[in-house]
């Protein structure tokens, strides 16, 4: 088939623009790598815009020696696979429930999910729940209060409504089979791209996570690896603002440094393992995601 | 739909029921601090400090350097020493002030805070709340060091005395002299390179001084890529350069033991001028305003910077040897044509608000004890550098700090909690003074020589009320950003100077005379005190 002139057209600027696109996200990688492994003065001068500069190992060194960063990291991976199996273990058979016209009340069981949406207790009011609870210093914390997330319910749900055909949901009952053995036979071996792609979604959220543990932790050895990380990140921009009236402008200095010159490699530590999950989910989360959401 | 929204009310009321059985927890009963008899297991002097050992909860902000805090050598030889164990509470900076907000919202505060940064409205907040206890009987009874220095020094104790005449933190006081002035420095090698040997007395001088490392090539590179004047950023720019004009802040300063907005007045102006003068002629580093301290730091270390304001040469310049600081002499203190007489802005020596015990505490006059130890010059100094320091002569005249690893500051951020953060001590001067540390030493020398003869502080600490104090909150917040927008327009000539009437007019409508009256009164309360 030939092409007309517009298609040509068409053709070449979706390239060019999905070209420009990939370049926008390209090029803080790139420059992320770059810095990581250059002299901070030159990445602080402009001289490095995208290869490294005066290229120093010392960043990643100070890295591998730090022991809290080790703990951080131990603790990340054990909070992230911890917390996506409650979540998963919540959302998955809720959603599912939810998708089921048969279910009675299910209308007013989803408004009431929805409503925690739009209306919270208040950081306060959470932080003594919690407390009360006895859940403060303890990896709970992390897990519990966001055992599952309502977005991902619905869309779950609406995966569910779109691909689980009530013709083989009638077809197992039929067979006599039970709710519970229909849930795990029939629907679970169809449903893997919700699985992964909410796996995915939970995953990335426990592993960016540092706001509750920020708030509920005080025991440095259960830390997650995004406390440290922003301990260090944002060490280097309060020393700019420490510097009048408060003395000790060495140490303002020297923690400035080290700010300085292991920043890129511990963003570059922290990112690599969900750059490296990311593509094997990623043919998943194209179906799942489109299936859940667009057509609901 | 009718049938869903009854459940839906049943599954709030459900909800809503649950959250109403309140409960009465806090009731228990908090020791009181006025106790007058001794508590038995308190010694009233020397150590230990209590017979049986004692646990207490401690908040405090660990400072990015620290290592953690209950492994510090300070705290370990402290526990020993004092029989005073502590639970340690230390969020990090960047999230310091959200968990310490939270600790007195939900009533799961500590029973001291110590390096607890607490601002002036926590200290009146949660002081008449009674969260926090007030201190001065126990400073009477149980605190000799601490009470021997406010008795010596009245403004201090004046400073730290809340509208209610209650003393609810206890402070940091720092007279370092390094410490007490932010100095504009002169790139030495460039004078060297072109020969110049006369510093600046003047603006106009400066000026001249600004035009020819413009001009001459100081950095020998053949480009023209220097920058004759810069900072980190305005706050420090503005100290020497305002101070040429006769002013110590662009805010509130007194003159006369009257307060004036010195944005308003007519030397203002004439710095406005001078600045104007400075961007367009390429003098002024066109950056000022955006740069990170660190982008700042870079053109220093490419050696592309002539005159700058920071604490000292060698944290900009590329100097390895911190002796080398002495090749870098201080820009004098100017005077101008509308102000003859020299001046400077003195920092404040004291940072308010790092030690204070809540109600919780049952210990209230241990825990004195505990930190008065601090304001002895021996635990300040323990408190400053542990153990780690030797004497390098029998005279004992110097002595140096000794560590391991590569960064002395590193080292030093793992032993003890000083680095970076304020804590409850006086600085003893006497010792800190014989450091073996070139640098320091250095300027100290041009602190004391060529600054503070001449320094001023713009305005003392003092406590509004609460009224005072909401009142300021909004005046500030809309004249201070004004006076900085319009100080940037003037600067870069995006306004004329003829607008001034203008500019003065509109602060004015701002309520800046209310503004003023307000510190005027809170400057004569603090006056008789």
């Amino acid at each position: 088939m030939k092409e007309s002139t517009f298609d040509r057209l068409f053709v070449y600027f979706n390239h060019l623009f999905l070209f420009l696109l990939l370049v926008s996200v390209l090029y803080p990688l790139i420059y992320v790598t770059s810095a990581s492994i250059s002299d901070p003065v030159a990445v602080n001068a402009g001289r490095m815009w995208l290869f490294p500069k005066e290229v120093t190992w010392e960043g990643y060194q100070r890295v591998f020696r730090d022991a809290e960063i080790w703990i951080g990291y131990k603790n990340t991976i054990l909070y992230t696979l911890l917390g996506t199996i409650v979540n998963l273990l919540l959302t998955i058979p809720c959603a599912y429930a939810l998708a089921r016209k048969d279910f009675a009340g299910r209308n007013a069981i989803t408004l009431f999910i929805v409503f925690t949406m739009f209306f919270n207790g208040g950081l306060i009011p959470t932080f003594l729940l919690v407390k009360s609870l006895h859940m403060v210093d303890t990896v709970w914390a992390l897990v519990l209060p966001q055992a599952a997330a309502v977005m991902n319910i619905i869309v779950s749900r609406t995966f569910f409504q779109m691909t689980v055909p009530r013709e083989l949901e009638e077809a197992a009952e039929i067979d006599g089979c039970s709710n519970l053995r229909m849930f795990v036979k029939v629907v679970l071996p169809i449903s893997g791209p919700i699985i992964a792609v909410m796996a995915l979604f939970y995953g990335v959220m426990h592993w960016n996570q540092y706001f509750n543990a920020m708030i509920y932790l005080k025991d440095r050895d259960i830390f997650p690896l995004q406390l440290f990380l922003r301990e260090i990140l944002v060490s280097s921009e309060m020393s700019a603002a420490m510097q009048t009236g408060v003395s000790d402008l060495e140490a303002m200095e020297a923690q400035a440094r080290i700010a300085e010159i292991v920043k890129y490699s511990v963003m570059i530590v922290s990112a690599l393992p969900l750059l490296v999950v990311y593509p094997f989910l990623q043919r998943f989360f194209v179906k799942g995601v489109l299936i859940g959401s667009l057509k609901g | 739909m009718r049938k869903s929204i009854i459940v839906f009310a049943c599954f709030s009321l459900l909800l809503l029921s649950a959250c109403s059985r309140s409960d009465n927890r806090n009731n228990e009963p908090s020791a009181s601090a006025s106790e007058k008899q001794t508590p038995s297991n308190l010694n009233l002097t020397g150590f230990p400090i209590t017979t049986e050992k004692i646990t207490l909860d401690l908040m405090g902000e660990k400072a990015p350097i620290h290592g953690p805090w209950d492994q510090m050598y300070f705290f370990q030889e402290m526990e020993k020493k004092t029989n005073i164990h502590f639970e340690f509470d230390t969020p990090a900076r960047e999230s310091y002030k959200e968990r310490k907000n939270l600790a007195f919202a939900s009533g799961e505060y500590p029973d001291l805070f110590f390096g607890g940064q607490l601002d002036t409205a926590d200290e009146i907040n949660y002081g008449q709340q009674g969260i926090l206890i007030p201190l001065e009987d126990l400073i009477e009874e149980y605190a000799p060091n601490l009470k021997k220095f406010l008795e010596e020094n009245p403004d201090v104790k004046r400073s730290i005395t809340t509208t209610d005449g209650h003393i609810y933190a206890l402070p940091n006081v720092n007279t370092v002299p390094r410490d007490l002035v932010m100095k504009p420095w002169i790139n030495g090698e460039w004078l060297a390179n072109l020969n110049i040997s006369t510093l600046p007395a003047t603006t106009d001088d400066l000026l001249e001084l600004l035009r020819a490392f413009r001009d001459g090539d100081p950095n020998q590179n053949g480009e023209k890529d220097e920058i004759p004047l810069s900072a980190p950023s305005m706050t420090n720019l503005r100290k020497p350069l305002l101070a040429a004009f006769g002013l110590l802040s662009n805010s509130i300063e007194v003159k006369d033991d009257k307060i004036v907005f010195s944005p308003i007045e007519s030397n203002y102006q004439q710095y406005l001028k001078y600045m104007n003068v400075l961007f367009n002629e390429k003098l002024l580093d066109s950056e000022l305003f955006s740069q990170t301290t660190q982008q700042f730091t870079a053109k220093g270390k490419s050696d592309r910077i002539g005159v700058f304001v920071h604490a000292a040469p060698h944290l900009v310049l590329d100097i390895s040897d911190p002796a080398d600081n002495a090749k870098h002499p201080a820009l004098p203190v100017l005077t101008s044509e509308v102000n003859s007489e020299k001046v400077y802005p003195l920092n404040s020596s004291i940072t308010r608000g790092t030690f204070a015990i809540t109600k919780k505490n049952k210990y209230p006059e241990a825990t004195m004890r505990w930190v008065d130890y601090f304001y002895s010059p021996e635990g300040s100094n323990f408190a400053m550098v542990g153990d780690s320091w030797q004497w390098k002569d029998a005279d004992q005249t110097q002595w140096e700090f000794v560590y391991e690893g590569d960064n002395k500051e590193e080292y030093r951020g793992k032993i003890v909690p000083d680095p970076g953060l304020p804590l409850p001590l006086v600085r003893d001067n006497d010792f800190l003074s014989k450091e073996y540390n070139l640098s320091g030493a250095y300027l100290n020398k041009v602190t004391e020589e060529q600054f503070l003869p001449y320094a001023q502080t713009a305005f003392p600490l003092v406590y509004f009320t609460e009224e005072e104090q909401d009142r300021l909150n909004v005046l500030n917040a809309d004249i201070t950003t004004y006076v900085e927008q319009m100080e940037a327009k003037f600067i870069f000539g995006q306004t004329p100077i003829s607008e001034w009437d203008n500019y003065v007019a509109t602060i004015q409508k701002m309520g800046v005379d209310d503004m003023i009256s307000i510190y005027q009164a809170a400057y004569d309360r603090w006056k008789s005190e």
